[in-house]
């Protein structure tokens, strides 16, 4: 009943894969979007906004990712029996609302660690807050932000595998299947740790060329390492 | 031009400031000398709001700072920053740094802008600098753009905040002569400054500040001539 590994057994892993890339980028760029007002929130002189983006960072970041995943896919529609969600909307909103809140702590780590002297600098000219900010902190926290940011979006990837959970054929998933078809566990996993590590270290090899071309000027010497993330 | 009245300032349970009564008036220059943590930077930060003021009052150019109804930026525009470790903007280029505030905040033209900000490089000597990054100029270049980004926004009134501290003895002077040049030119300057030949030379009036209270002040003649206090005094003593 089982056959050996062969090439046709690559088509399903590839395609895992291609979904895997999928999911991540919807996730992460959603989540990265949320994750940057979730973060300019956290630093804000606003006491609601500090106070609201801090709790749902705090609340996503103490809970394990696969609990975030299983209350969506199975709680949600419980409680809004109307709301039908696919496997890919279950995982997406999952890793979206985790993406967020990791994001979001790079965000305002990365806003922190802009020296003081600049938001004084930007202040003293007569800049309001938020011109202060895209002119002045932004454009320098996003350089400061690349290496976690890239940190965690490999992350991110690797964590993702835990959407098979729910049954959406995904990289891993997609192994697993394979894996039982062929039998040949040995084969199919080497081959799906080798695709991640291809997405995983292409990405970090994207971020170095990215740290390498804007570094020069990244800021000051006295620029500090964004704490706590 | 400036106008302090009973000016507060504590910081969580230390009172930084004890009463500062003091008027400044227009094209003038005052130099204010004392030990570290006698209050001077936090007196200055106060006369553009960088620090928030406990109680008494601040108006600048006839705005009240310590109303809140008065609009904190409006006056900030009008009062122009040097401080002590520059605080260019690093990821942009001479030319943008001194460009900035006038496009974003003033909302002038582009164009203009730049006519203003290579004039302005070309008072402080630094046309050629124009499009290098603040982090290959040397500190003395870097403080001569941060005053022309200051001067960029038209201010009446010019607050620095110990402008040569962080600066190699030999590159000082660069950095005085600019600022002697902009006092002759009429600007009404604070300057919270250790170069006691500076004050000396340049300054229309001399604060001494010892503790968070002005101890003495007047003429540079009569501050470091003549001190009549035994706080200025010793302090003088030490650093003449």
């Amino acid at each position: 009943m089982f056959e050996a590994f062969g090439w046709n057994d690559l088509i399903p892993l590839l395609n895992g894969a291609l979904l895997t890339i999928e999911l991540c980028l919807t996730a992460g760029v959603i989540g990265s979007v949320i994750g940057v007002i979730l973060g300019v929130a956290r630093t804000s002189p606003r006491r609601v906004a500090k106070t609201i983006s801090s709790i749902y960072i705090n609340v996503i970041r103490g809970i394990p990712i696969l609990v975030i995943i299983f209350f969506i896919f199975f709680g949600l529609p419980m409680l809004f029996p109307d709301l039908e969600l696919s496997k890919f909307a279950s995982a997406v909103v999952a890793l979206t609302a985790f993406s967020a809140a990791y994001v979001g702590e790079v965000v305002r780590g990365s806003i922190e660690a802009v020296p003081a002297g600049q938001s004084e600098a930007a202040e003293a000219l007569g800049f309001g807050y938020f011109r202060k900010l895209r002119y002045i902190i932004l454009p320098q926290a996003t350089k400061i932000a690349v290496p976690p940011g890239i940190g965690f979006i490999i992350g991110l990837i690797k964590d993702s595998s835990l959407v098979a959970v729910i049954g959406y054929i995904e990289l891993t998933k997609a192994g697993s299947v394979v894996s039982n078809l062929t039998g040949d566990p040995i084969t199919t996993f080497l081959i799906v740790g080798a695709m991640y590590f291809v997405i995983c270290y292409g990405i970090s090899l994207i971020g170095r060329w990215y740290e390498k071309r804007t570094g020069i000027h990244i800021t000051s010497r006295r620029l500090r390492q964004p704490a706590g993330i | 031009m400036i106008t302090v009245e009973n000016l507060h300032k504590t910081f969580g349970n230390v009172e930084v400031l004890k009463g500062i009564d003091y008027e400044v008036a227009e094209q003038e220059v005052v130099c204010v000398i004392g030990p570290s943590g006698s209050g001077k930077s936090t007196f200055l930060r106060c006369l553009n709001a960088l620090e928030s003021i406990t109680s008494g009052s601040v108006v600048i150019n006839g705005h009240t700072l310590t109303d809140s109804k008065t609009n904190v930026n409006t006056v900030r525009r009008e009062v122009g920053m040097v401080f002590q470790h520059f605080n260019l903007f690093p990821h942009l280029r001479v030319i943008d740094n001194v460009m900035l505030a006038p496009r974003k905040v003033a909302g002038i033209s582009k164009e203009d802008a730049r006519e203003k900000a290579e004039q302005l490089l070309a008072k402080v000597g630094l046309s050629e600098k124009r499009d290098a990054y603040p982090s290959s100029l040397s500190g003395g270049q870097q403080q001569r753009v941060a005053i022309a980004r200051a001067l960029a926004m038209d201010p009446r009134i010019m607050l620095f905040d110990e402008p040569t501290s962080a600066l190699d003895p030999e590159i000082v002077g660069e950095v005085l002569s600019v600022m002697k040049n902009l006092a002759r030119e009429g600007m009404t300057m604070v300057v919270v400054t250790h170069e006691m030949g500076f004050a000396r030379e340049v300054a229309d009036r001399v604060i001494f500040m010892d503790q968070g209270v002005i101890v003495e002040q007047g003429s540079p003649d009569d501050v470091f001539g003549n001190p009549q206090n035994s706080r200025t005094q010793g302090f003088l003593s030490k650093v003449l």
